[in-house]
């Protein structure tokens, strides 16, 4: 589902620059879920921006679903986004002042859903997620878990094939953190290729990981 | 089920005005009244300018005017005969007009009176004017005077009723008042007293060969350059204006050459030009931020573009639309306050309604004033943000 060679992503910061990524390589399988671990800042964010088509590597190649898309025009990468990735960010970022069924149906406008359906279908997942007596309240009205889980529902509404999540209990409660793993351990089991990036033990223990890397110098080990 | 997705982003658009009304109450007022006064300025500046147009049907094809050291004096009765001579002169018709200032208690007026002649003028044909009450004046008539339909209400003139005119030069007469008429141009229902030639003459002081001008009507007036050329070739120290020349004079008076709408559109462009500044100095962070997480959930940078569009065109037409609406219902509610500084010389003519005219072309160039840099001012910064990946334009925050 997911191959990635020799991909390298450099920083310019300044006169400096800095080395994220250096010739790391990986393989996904459909239907698997993959854990990428390593402390804060060791590039595990910029690994799934790439893979989610946020932004291109300096050099190497991604492939998703056999399309090499690290080269891909970004009309193209756009079109990728909006139907086989779903990504959850860690800060969530959503759109303050929008309602959470608003926030969650944003990705069908473009392609010409009205707002009826768009409601419809977000309120499938926010119920779903067990947010249906919040949908209508504004998110930046919600707590931290709730906006997160908004954020999930935002990555499924397109139903993507793949995932992404960059640290997804890192900003919530103990008590939430177990409703996000049984969501994505739900997921999982649907068929879905989950792609995580955590340092959290408690994820790695809970969801049915099919492997899992730590970073290490740039490359995954 | 699906719909076009242009439907879709004018309700998000809708939306998102909605979600920051202080952002977009800083856009829309500003724009509302600039775009108020632009359109009180523009209307009536074309209402004056098509009310000025409306005059010209009631002159004479040809005025001619005698000149002296570059300054209009009296014409000679003797050049009457010599014009009449030329090929397709239809009639020469003299008058003998002139500026009444007259002291009222709200200050000095002004009246134009004009003499002519009743017998040498095809009255409904060459004077575009029609007579409500009483009767036009016939060529027996001595010192009697028709006058507009608003100078009779705001004298309370009748028929019969004697005018005892005496303006601040020094010249007076009486008059009597056979008539009231209305014409397409309101100044002249307002200010024009329309009398015998001799009446005008005693009043004025000029002698019996000499008038103000001479209306040379034409069997066609299409030729009235060559026939204007012709008289102009034969004699000295005379101009010749055709109504073609008058329209040209009037048009740059008020178009190009108007200088107090001039410095007016100005002062409105640089109110757009501010509002484009702070539109586009205050999106930046939040329109980065947002343009990033459309991106990221598959929005298309052309969608997003699209969208702010959308944005700033509910604001601006808004903006442009309430304003111009207020514009047309001030003016129709008579102008209150403003009206004397936007006629400019209301201090001088009498009282009369604030002309107004509403051209489609005025409202295009309100539209592309008031919207189109507004919308560059959105559009520019967003298609650049655009262009940032989604990744850089979330990170920034």
């Amino acid at each position: 589902m997911i191959r990635i060679n020799s991909l390298k992503k450099i920083f310019r910061q300044g006169a400096k620059d800095i080395t994220v990524l250096s010739g790391l390589d990986l393989n996904v399988k459909r239907g698997e879920c993959v854990i990428i671990r390593g402390p804060s800042g060791c590039g595990k964010t910029t690994l799934l921006n790439i893979i989610g088509c946020l932004t291109r590597p300096t050099d190497g190649e991604v492939f998703i679903a056999d399309k090499r898309i690290s080269h891909l025009p970004e009309h193209f990468r756009c079109q990728l986004r909006r139907s086989k990735i779903g990504f959850v960010f860690q800060q969530f970022n959503l759109i303050a002042g929008y309602t959470a069924v608003d926030n969650v149906g944003i990705p069908l406008a473009p392609l010409g859903i009205g707002e009826s359906d768009r409601r419809r279908r977000a309120l499938f997942l926010l119920d779903f997620l067990g947010l249906a007596d919040r949908a209508d309240f504004p998110v930046n009205e919600l707590s931290g878990g709730e906006q997160q889980r908004v954020a999930m529902a935002r990555a499924l509404i397109n139903a993507p094939d793949i995932i992404i999540a960059d640290e997804p209990i890192s900003n919530i409660d103990a008590q939430t953190s177990e409703k996000v793993i049984d969501i994505l351990t739900r997921l999982n089991r649907e068929g879905k290729t989950l792609l995580i990036s955590t340092h959290d033990r408690l994820l790695i223990e809970r969801l049915p990981v099919t492997s899992s890397h730590e970073f290490n110098a740039g490359r995954l080990v | 089920m699906t719909s076009s997705k242009h439907h879709e982003f004018w309700g998000i658009a809708g939306r998102n005005v909605l979600r920051f009304p202080g952002h977009a109450l800083t856009i829309f007022i500003p724009l509302f009244i600039a775009m108020g006064l632009a359109s009180v300025m523009t209307f009536i500046k074309d209402g004056m300018y098509h009310d000025a147009l409306k005059s010209i049907t009631m002159l004479p094809d040809i005025t001619i005017q005698q000149m002296d050291s570059g300054r209009i004096g009296h014409i000679n009765a003797s050049l009457s005969k010599q014009i009449s001579s030329y090929e397709n002169v239809q009639n020469v018709s003299p008058r003998i007009w002139g500026h009444v200032p007259v002291a009222t208690a709200k200050g000095i007026v002004t009246y134009t009176m004009m003499g002519i002649d009743p017998g040498n003028i095809t009255f409904g044909n060459k004077l575009n004017l029609k007579i409500e009450n009483g009767r036009f004046l016939n060529p027996a008539d001595r010192h009697c005077a028709v006058v507009g339909k608003i100078f009779a209400q705001q004298n309370n003139v009748k028929i019969g009723t004697k005018i005892f005119l005496k303006d601040t030069l020094g010249n007076e007469s009486e008059f009597s008042i056979i008539g009231t008429f209305a014409c397409p141009a309101s100044i002249f229902n307002a200010d024009l007293i329309l009398t015998d030639l001799q009446g005008a003459a005693e009043f004025f002081g000029y002698n019996n060969s000499e008038y103000s001008d001479l209306g040379v009507h034409l069997k066609d007036p299409a030729q009235a350059a060559l026939v204007s050329g012709m008289i102009l070739a034969d004699n000295k120290n005379i101009r010749a204006l055709t109504k073609s020349q008058l329209s040209e004079m009037i048009r740059q008076a008020y178009a190009s050459k108007s200088g107090i709408f001039q410095l007016m559109w100005l002062i409105i462009l640089l109110t757009i030009f501010l509002l484009c500044w702070a539109q586009t100095s205050s999106i930046g962070l939040r329109m980065k931020q947002e343009i990033g997480l459309l991106k990221a959930v598959g929005w298309q940078t052309l969608d997003i573009i699209e969208l702010k569009m959308f944005e700033v065109l509910i604001i601006g037409l808004a903006g442009l639309l309430t304003g111009i609406l207020f514009g047309i219902i001030y003016l129709y509610l008579g102008a209150p306050l403003l009206k004397d500084y936007f006629l400019g010389w209301a201090a001088m003519y009498p009282q009369f309604p604030v002309p107004i005219y509403i051209e489609w072309s005025s409202l295009f160039l309100l539209f592309v004033v008031g919207v189109f840099p507004l919308s560059v001012a959105t559009i520019f910064p967003a298609w650049l943000m655009g262009t940032i990946e989604p990744d850089s334009a979330i990170r920034s925050l």
